[in-house]
């Protein structure tokens, strides 16, 4: 019995060792076992460009009060603790100095523990370049009249992991631009350079209107998309220092262009003669330097006195081929000649009414000897008086009267008529020295000229005077001798002695029936 | 006459850069699909096996300064991605058994890569004909064959264990990404040639 009594009581007491043994086994199992891959999950967040790994357990009844992180990699290493994320009271962690690799798998380990007890021994693998979520950096916009500047920052420093070796990113930082509904993308480049505030310009915009921007990172291979929140601002019309700096470059480049378009039309006009003439003229049109001028001199301008004609047909003498002195001249009825008074030659048909009878006798009863004179007016040949003389130079007055005692006649009465030819045809040769010519009184233009034809008998050179006034003009009107003779105390400064000597000089030479002066 | 030959050659070289461009595009869209099938393939990696098999580690030494596209030329780029595809390819081909991977994804990733590795090789010839001669990419092809070698070699030793899979599973993810880079890289030589 009592055997059976000390093996029932030794039974027991050893049990409770191996019961001890068995929970404290059990219990340091559960301590050192591997870490449940479900009790936590990893968030691995790119916020403003730093690399934040983020946990949270699965079984929320557990709150630790403290964690520690660590992890290792897929190839051959030992365990990485992070320094920074031992003991902490937060559930993330700021892996950017530690994670360098985009393309590595991370097995990471997080520690929970309260106190000294240990509550949760998690661990997950991490692959950043699938599992890193890219929030969108910081920016504001700047509104414009036509653009915007959209302003994003940038940290001091990027990430390494985010930055290959040639300073490429593998990001891509989008741009979102909307206006109503449109959408329009714009990529700026970044590299490992762009650090601080990056700024890019939307340009191009409409003025008074109302845009929004949206900016966010997009990796190269990612299926999600985190977007900023859309800022918004309205587009002023004709902002003052905006329009106030167009308006004055605008002022400048059109003074610029009007002073540009007056100048190159001076240079142009002056150019083509239009203003400022030269006065260096064609060397052939430089006078000073002739000596001998090769135009003649023009004329003093005179003053022309419409004269008319009075002619007076004279007796040519016609020689009758012979060399008898009976038929000299002499003895001839010399008609008598005035004393430096006129002889009536027979110009028919030019006596005027006003004639007095004895000298209308004279003019229809010419010389019938005479061949019928043509009336002057038919023909009224310019009598051109011959070049000028100098006696013209010195008497400018055109209008003189010529008096019968100044005349003498040079022809005889018989052969006074100088008419050449056949009696179809008669030439005259008048020496305008030889005719009577009377200024026209401008009072009475139509007062028809009075010819007064000086009889047979000489004129009294005493009554010169009173012959000058009724003397008549004949001949065709408007006969204005281009020279006319100059005044009667010009024509002849050698009248006065010559007066006396008229009447005794009935043998003057005559010449070819011109008064030898 | 060197005019009308000058002429055609111009009008070869503009039918190639064409049918370049064509093709370019192509394979860049495909590759985006095959990325696409790849990430979706890694996502469902278990992480309790990572866990479990980090005793297993084993750096494989992937050649990432060969492997960087920025320093090199479109044509090298196009000679990497499609060595890289094309050892992937073969050993997912290999039916390895990845526990983890069901086998409708796995069929599916497969059908894309063979898809991007046609668009690939056609781009290939028209580059190997526009540049009258050999690509010259034979160096950079020999590291990529060497580097997925030593990921065979470790399937091998470790007897194609779970553990031996998984961190094989976990290295071909940092291949793929750069297969994404390279990518990128193509998009933007292709806009620049």
């Amino acid at each position: 019995m009592l055997l059976s009594q000390n093996a029932l009581a030794i039974r027991p007491l050893n049990l409770y060792p191996v019961v001890y043994i068995s929970l404290l086994f059990g219990i340091l199992h559960a301590v050192s076992v591997s870490p449940d891959e479900s009790c936590i999950s990893f968030n691995l967040t790119l916020r403003n460009f730093r690399l934040i790994l983020s946990w949270e357990l699965k079984n929320r009844s557990i709150v630790p009060t403290h964690y520690a992180l660590s992890y290792t990699i897929m190839r051959p290493a030992g365990e990485m603790i992070v320094e920074d994320c031992i003991n902490i009271t937060r559930s993330f962690c700021d892996l950017t100095d530690e994670w360098d690799s985009m393309t590595e798998t991370y097995v990471t380990t997080v520690v929970g523990t309260r106190g000294n007890t240990t509550l949760v021994n998690c661990w997950d693998r991490v692959f950043p370049a699938l599992d890193t979520s890219l929030e969108p950096p910081e920016f504001e916009i700047v509104g414009f009249t036509n653009h915007i500047n959209v302003i994003v920052e940038f940290p001091p420093v990027i990430p390494k992991m985010l930055v290959m070796k040639n300073l490429q990113t593998q990001l891509s930082l989008i741009i979102e631009e909307k206006s109503g509904s449109i959408v329009k993308l714009h990529r700026p480049k970044i590299d490992g350079n762009t650090t601080g505030n990056f700024t890019y310009v939307i340009d191009k915009l409409i003025p008074n209107t109302e845009y929004c921007v949206s900016v966010y990172l997009e990796p190269k291979e990612a299926e999600k998309i985190r977007r900023s929140p859309l800022k918004c601002t309205l587009l002023q019309p004709g902002q003052e220092s905006e329009s106030s700096e167009s308006a004055k470059i605008g002022g400048i480049i059109t003074v610029f262009l009007i002073a540009a378009v007056f100048t190159s039309t001076i240079i142009t006009l002056r150019r083509i003669g239009y203003i400022c003439l030269r006065n260096n003229y064609p060397k052939v049109l430089n006078f000073r330097n002739r000596s001998a001028w090769v135009f003649p001199e023009l004329p003093p301008l005179e003053a022309v006195a419409i004269v008319k004609i009075i002619h007076i047909n004279r007796k040519k003498k016609v020689w009758n081929y012979t060399y008898d002195d009976e038929s000299d001249s002499d003895n001839e009825a010399v008609p008598p000649a005035s004393a430096g008074g006129y002889t009536m030659h027979g110009l028919t048909g030019l006596c005027p009414a006003s004639m007095s009878s004895a000298s209308s006798e004279d003019c229809f009863n010419p010389d019938p000897e005479e061949p019928p004179l043509p009336q002057p007016g038919a023909e009224s040949e310019p009598l051109m008086a011959p070049g000028p003389g100098p006696w013209q130079s010195e008497c400018t007055d055109g209008a003189y009267e010529r008096t019968g005692n100044l005349l003498q006649d040079p022809f005889p009465e018989e052969d006074s008529c100088s008419t050449e030819g056949s009696e179809d045809r008669i030439i005259f040769n008048v020496d305008l020295n030889s005719v009577c010519v009377s200024t026209l009184n401008d009072d009475d233009p139509e007062v028809p000229p009075v010819l007064s034809c000086i009889p047979e008998e000489t004129v009294d050179l005493e009554d010169a005077e009173e012959v000058e006034t009724s003397l008549l003009v004949a001949g065709g009107e408007g006969m204005q001798l281009p020279f006319p003779s100059p005044p009667v105390e010009c024509l002849w400064p050698e009248d006065a002695p010559s007066e006396k000597s008229d009447t005794a000089e009935s043998d003057v030479d005559i010449g070819d029936g011109y008064i030898m002066r | 006459m060197i005019n009308k030959q000058f002429f055609e050659i111009m009008l070869v070289l503009l039918a190639s850069s064409t049918i370049f461009s064509l093709e370019l595009k192509l394979v860049l869209f495909q590759q985006r699909r095959v990325n696409r099938e790849s990430l979706k393939l890694l996502n469902r990696l278990q992480p309790s096996a990572i866990h479990q098999c980090l005793s297993h580690r084993r750096n494989f030494l992937l050649p990432q300064k060969s492997v960087n596209p920025h320093q090199y030329q479109k044509r090298h780029t196009l000679a990497i991605l499609h060595e890289m595809l094309q050892q992937i390819f073969n050993l997912f081909r290999a039916n390895i058994p990845l526990d983890a991977w069901e086998e409708s994804h796995m069929e599916t990733f497969l059908i894309e890569l063979h898809q991007q590795l046609e668009y690939l090789e056609a781009l290939m010839g028209l580059e190997a004909e526009q540049k009258c001669g050999p690509l010259g990419n034979e160096n950079l092809r020999l590291q990529v064959k060497m580097y997925f070698r030593r990921i065979r070699d470790y399937l091998e030793n470790q007897e194609y264990s779970s553990c031996a899979r998984t961190i094989v599973q976990v290295e071909i993810n940092r291949c793929l990404f750069f297969v994404f880079q390279l990518t990128g890289k193509l998009s933007t030589q292709g806009m620049d040639p």
